[in-house]
């Protein structure tokens, strides 16, 4: 008797817990339909206006402004000089290369010398923004004088290598690049535009990614786009797809982009340099920065742009392997649950306008709490049929809306590519991807859940334990609200 | 027959070119990239080059620094077409070897008369 | 409940079909129109080379189907920005036969903005004068893209009729044009606007003061020099005054040599005095590079790099006073050293070119 009551009573919590997971399902997905929508009407825009966008003015003008290209480079020796080369032969005006070698251990610096020339010179760093590891030397090309390469001890971040770059910089824009990313020829350029166009307000911004696994690449240029061989790969391409393509348009036209990448970005160095350039020691510093330039701009009351320029002109290499995907999304999650801590004034402030009271809780919501919600979403679900709490037929149901929700939003992203860039031009790539969006439902979804999840478990540990012993004091530009 | 190879991936372009240089009595071959630039310049020894400095793969300048370098083209005279009027373009070509340059648009005439000068130079 | 449920399966999944089927037809259409636009195109092309290089009759390009005639008309708008001389005159007789260009008058007024946009861009390419007058008046469109493209248009036309339309575009409130386009159309109608853009250095709007300095330093306007001199010293705006630096250096005449003077004193803004260093060490001579030569080891370390860099580029002269800086261990030494290491470089390498390998 009493069992009956409870086992009704856990058969309600059970169906009521399907339910908010259904509910949450809907949700985030609608989100995701009105960011498509957004981003959708955006790029159509874009399309129309490409033919009239002048971007070879800008390449010919004498006013464009010159770009400090800088990567940081830790045991790089296989790429270095064939990305620093790619770097130079960029179609832009005035730009100059600033490689920071930050305590490798292999060859990256002897590769880099024997290939520009390098003679070291006696050089003054200022201390524009906060750097700990020591700067050994400076070196620059011999006959150009816009090679430098700086050797640092290193600190173990990435952060510290980009503001010793920073403060090496001359030119007014900075553009960060990672040491693997492989750019177009025009990549600089169209993520440049936005300050071409709109100079007094555009602060930052950044370009769309794609995996390059697959593609056939000369000379540090990409040269034929194709589809990755490994499976895990291609589901990839589908989620940069909706990531990058949609979620990203469609935030920066809402005005609150929150994560330029850390692998092509471009920034105004002065405004950089007022927020005190990276945060050391952040994990997720490319969207630390990012949060920090709103509080900045808005907190001055300066009216200001931050554009996600969605042209695929940056590749990089995606994880292949299981164990680095989880290493790498796990780093993400963390990095972004670590970055709306320690900018808690930009939830749901309406200071912070579309920012605030949209992308952070969204971001909050689904990419921090998401994955718990979803999994103990799909444990109850399995936990109820277990015990027949749910029939078989309405947890079918419950599982296909959610699924097919899904499902929908890929297959939207790649019909939008299609119409749009149509970078996977042979009919193998389109069913290759039409197929990922289906097959990532199973499996792979949930393992990226839990592996988000391990990531925001790692961060609140790190909060628990460490927080307080963090030497931030002195680094952290007194920028708080 | 003088031969002259041209390397542009506008296809306008090398028709134009092909044309005009055909009519005027040259055997002309056309690629549309840098590294079919290589190989067909290695094939058919050309009396003379026309690359374009912005193409896939190699651009014009690297096919002129890799042409100086291989014994059989050192000694061809390289005509680069450019499109950025840049003075950084045009002394990058000319400190790699290149003979001559134009600038796009271009007149199919004057491109004509340059080929001829620079060959009437080179005999 | 299960009733909504089932609805929504079914409806996602129609939706989804019907994306998948949209994004084949698309794709197929997308293969099909290319296949066969490249094809139609390679034919065209060959008559086309032939009547651009006076081997063919204009009636024989007539006499194509009517059927062929946007595409003919679409190639020789691109052709158009390909060639110039006997070819593009060729051309453009061809365009206007036909009534392309008056037509295209007649779309930069018509409500589309995109059309608008193109038949700019078709004006510019062909660059007929009578042109000049409908693309004027669309630099005060309401959309910002036709604004741009006309003036980009109103500088390949090149008649310096067109410079105060351009000029005054830039101060217009909600109608505004951007700097770099303006300053990139002036420099394609190039020396003949000289005169009428150096009228704008007395605009009442700033930008404008701004445009015609750059513009005048970048043409190397040696009758301005008096003019941006006074500018450069009075003039309310600092980026005006700045521009006008730079822009003196550019021209470098030596006239100028005392007003720039004045702008490296101390109380002056740094980021004048920096360009005023470059300015100076461009005009040269021996007296400047002391002058200069006294700021480097100044506290502010924008101000003795910059100058130390200027000094750094007048040749002989200014490696002579580094080399004293550098070896008298004042202050100034640590960024003389660094710029003779950076000179030295640079001379080292100066036959050295960056692609090679």
């Amino acid at each position: 008797m009493i069992q009956a009551t409870f086992m009704s009573t856990l058969s309600e919590i059970f169906t009521g817990l399907n339910w908010i997971g259904l509910g949450y399902f809907l949700a985030l997905n609608s989100i995701y339909l009105i960011l498509i929508t957004v981003a959708a009407i955006n790029l159509g825009d874009y399309f129309r206006r490409k033919p009239f966008s002048g971007f070879q003015d800008a390449l010919k003008s004498p006013v464009t402004l010159p770009v400090s290209v800088l990567i940081p480079a830790h045991n790089e020796e296989t790429g270095i000089v064939e990305s620093a080369r790619a770097v130079l032969s960029l179609d832009y005006p005035q730009l100059e290369l600033v490689i920071v070698d930050d305590g490798s251990t292999d060859l990256t610096f002897e590769r880099l010398r024997d290939a520009f020339d390098l003679v070291e010179i006696p050089m003054l760093v200022p201390e524009l923004v906060p750097t700990i590891g020591h700067i050994d030397s400076v070196h620059i090309a011999k006959g150009l004088d816009d090679v430098t390469v700086i050797r640092k001890q290193s600190i173990g971040q990435k952060t510290d290598a980009l503001n010793a770059a920073i403060n090496i910089a001359k030119y007014p824009l900075l553009c960060i690049v990672d040491a693997d990313a492989v750019l177009d020829e025009d990549a600089l350029i169209k993520v440049t535009m936005p300050f071409v166009d709109d100079p007094q307000r555009v602060v930052a911004t950044g370009g769309a990614i794609r995996p390059s696994n697959g593609c056939a690449a000369y000379r540090g240029r990409i040269t034929e786009v194709g589809m990755p061989n490994n499976w895990l790969a291609r589901m990839q391409v589908v989620e940069y797809l909706r990531a990058f393509l949609l979620g990203r348009t469609g935030w920066s036209k809402l005005g609150a982009l929150l994560i330029i990448s850390g692998a092509f970005g471009v920034f105004r160095k002065d405004v950089i340099i007022d927020i005190g350039g990276y945060n050391q020691g952040s994990i997720g510093e490319d969207a630390d920065l990012v949060a920090r330039l709103h509080k900045y701009m808005r907190k001055n009351k300066t009216p200001y742009r931050i554009v996600f320029v969605s042209e695929p002109v940056c590749w990089t290499e995606v994880p292949e392997s299981v164990a680095v995907l989880r290493r790498q999304r796990r780093r993400w999650s963390r990095g972004l649950l670590e970055t709306l801590w320690s900018n808690p004034t930009l939830l749901m402030n309406p200071r912070y306008g579309t920012l605030g009271l949209l992308a952070v809780p969204y971001f909050l919501l689904f990419e921090v709490l998401g994955p718990i919600v979803e999994l103990t979403g799909f444990v109850t679900l399995i936990v109820a049929l277990i015990f027949h709490f749910v029939n078989f037929y309405f947890a079918g149901l419950f599982f296909t809306v959610a699924i097919f929700y899904g499902i929908l939003l890929s297959i939207l992203s790649i019909f939008i590519e299609e119409v749009s860039y149509h970078r996977y031009d042979k009919w193998r790539f389109l069913f290759q991807t039409i197929i990922s969006a289906l097959v990532e439902n199973f499996g792979y979804r949930q393992m990226h859940a839990y592996w988000r999840l391990e990531g925001v478990i790692q961060a609140l540990r790190r909060s628990d334990r460490s927080w307080g012993s963090m030497p931030r004091k002195g680094f952290i530009p007194s920028e708080t609200t | 027959m003088t031969k002259i190879l041209i390397a542009d991936d506008d296809q306008d372009i090398v028709e134009l070119v092909n044309y005009k240089l055909t009519q005027s009595g040259y055997d002309v071959t056309a690629v549309a990239d840098g590294k079919a630039a290589l190989e067909m310049a290695r094939e058919v020894h050309p009396d003379l080059m026309i690359l374009d400095v912005m193409m896939p793969f190699h651009s014009g300048i690297d096919v002129t620094l890799e042409a100086r370098k291989d014994p059989d083209l050192s000694k061809v005279p390289i005509i680069l077409l450019t499109a950025k009027s840049m003075e950084q373009d045009t002394e990058r070509g000319f400190a790699a070897g290149a003979t001559d340059y134009m600038t796009k648009p271009f007149s199919p005439r004057e491109l004509l008369s340059r080929v001829q000068a620079v060959l009437a130079r080179d005999a | 409940m299960r009733f909504a449920l089932i609805a929504s399966v079914l409806l996602l999944s129609t939706l989804i079909v019907l994306m998948l089927i949209a994004t084949g037809i698309i794709r197929l259409v997308r293969t099909h129109s290319e296949i066969r636009s490249l094809a139609n195109r390679a034919q065209l092309r060959q008559l086309f080379v032939k009547f651009v290089s006076e081997d063919l009759d204009p009636s024989e390009l007539r006499q194509l189907k009517t059927s062929r005639s946007t595409e003919l008309g679409e190639l020789s708008e691109a052709m158009l920005s390909k060639v110039k001389g006997s070819a593009k005159d060729i051309l453009v007789s061809f365009l206007e036969s036909r009534g392309t260009v008056e037509q295209a008058i007649r779309r930069t007024t018509r409500s589309g903005y995109l059309g608008r946009c193109r038949a700019a861009t078709f004006l510019g390419h062909v660059g007929s004068p009578q042109a000049r007058k409908p693309l004027e008046a669309m630099l005060r469109d309401r959309k910002r893209d036709v604004r741009i493209t006309a003036a980009r248009s109103l500088g390949q036309l090149g008649d310096a009729k067109s410079v105060p339309s351009l000029l005054s575009g830039l101060d217009n409130r909600r109608r505004s044009l951007p700097f770099s386009t303006v300053l990139v159309a002036l420099m394609r109608i190039g020396s003949s606007a000289q005169d009428l853009v150096g009228d704008g250095l007395q605009a009442a709007g700033e930008r404008q003061r701004e445009v015609a300095a750059e513009f005048l330093g970048l043409m190397g306007a040696i009758k301005f020099t008096a003019t941006l001199s006074e500018l450069l010293a009075n003039d309310p705006s600092l980026d005006v005054r700045i521009r006008c630096a730079r822009a003196l250096g550019r021209i470098g005449s030596p006239s100028a040599i005392a007003s720039l003077t004045r702008c490296i004193e101390s109380d002056n803004p740094v980021g004048l005095r920096t360009v005023s260093c470059g300015a100076l060490a461009a005009i040269g001579g021996r007296e400047v590079a002391m002058l200069i030569c006294k700021l480097i080891g100044e506290d502010d370390y924008q101000i003795s790099l910059a100058a130390a860099k200027a000094v750094s580029q007048m040749g002989p002269v200014g490696i002579e006073c580094l080399d004293q800086i550098a070896s008298s261990g004042s202050p100034g030494a640590p960024y003389a050293k660094e710029v003779l290491a950076r000179a030295a470089a640079r001379m080292v390498g100066k036959a050295r070119n960056p692609s090679e390998s």
